[in-house]
């Protein structure tokens, strides 16, 4: 504990310092790009919606017990919170980086498809929906899908590794 | 980098240390010398380093701009986060 608030101390001082920043990801330069992340997230907030529908069992007589229930509902709400966004974000790069206009031709609902799986992610957040959460898996899969056969079309001969593919553009 | 940096987080990194395989140093960037790295250092042969970031699928580095000479090595980074 007493590390920790140094640690935090020692964080917020050197904050107040002129820090130069570093990057660990570039994106235009090497143009690296992979549908895996908004995947995984879809799949993480599906999983953590069937965990907040199938709670663990309390015994409200017990303070312990009822202390670590809301824990477990807060840590599964918190995690699909963040997973839903970074489904969305990991959609947006596909959406705004990887796509061009030229594929439009091959997916003329591309907008849509992408439109409608950056709205299941909001709905995920806002809502404890199975429903929901499977269709934006659904959602994620189909762009998984898109940007798997655009990848087989930039490369002809390439096969997709389902959901191992990174693709240079 | 993540897990090991995520955004935000505040790295120290000092040239006192000369980082060695398995740890994480601040490069400056072999494609564009205004801007500086992190990522972790996998071998170094002789005069010259090979790095990646833990986040493989989103990562430039070696995998793209092969061996960086260890003169573009700052210095090792620890994670104050």
């Amino acid at each position: 504990m007493i590390s920790g608030i140094f640690s935090s101390f020692v964080v917020s001082v050197l904050k107040r310092m002129p820090l130069k920043q570093v990057y660990a990801h570039c994106d235009i330069p090497c143009g690296i790009y992979t549908a895996d992340p908004a995947v995984v997230a879809a799949r993480t907030v599906l999983k953590m919606v069937e965990k907040i529908v199938n709670p663990p069992a309390v015994d409200e007589k017990n303070i312990d017990s009822v202390r670590n229930f809301h824990n477990a509902m807060t840590r599964y709400v918190l995690v699909k919170e963040q997973h839903a966004q970074k489904c969305k974000e990991e959609l947006l790069i596909l959406w705004t980086d990887y796509f061009k206009q030229d594929h439009l031709a091959t997916f003329p609902d591309l907008h849509e498809k992408f439109w409608k799986a950056a709205k299941l992610c909001s709905r995920a957040k806002q809502e404890v929906s199975l429903e929901g959460a499977r269709a934006l898996l659904a959602a994620a899969e189909e762009i998984a899908e898109m940007f798997h056969k655009a990848a087989r079309l930039q490369t002809p001969g390439a096969s997709a590794t389902g959901g191992q593919e990174a693709v240079k553009h | 980098m993540a897990p090991s940096v995520s955004d935000g987080d505040v790295v120290f990194a000092s040239s006192l240390f000369h980082p060695r395989p398995g740890d994480i140093a601040i490069v400056r960037d072999p494609l564009d010398a205004e801007r500086l790295l992190i990522k972790r250092i996998v071998r170094i042969e002789k005069e010259n380093c090979w790095v990646e970031g833990d986040n493989k699928g989103l990562s430039c580095d070696s995998r793209q701009f092969g061996y960086i000479p260890l003169h573009l090595v700052l210095g090792r980074a620890w994670n104050m986060a």
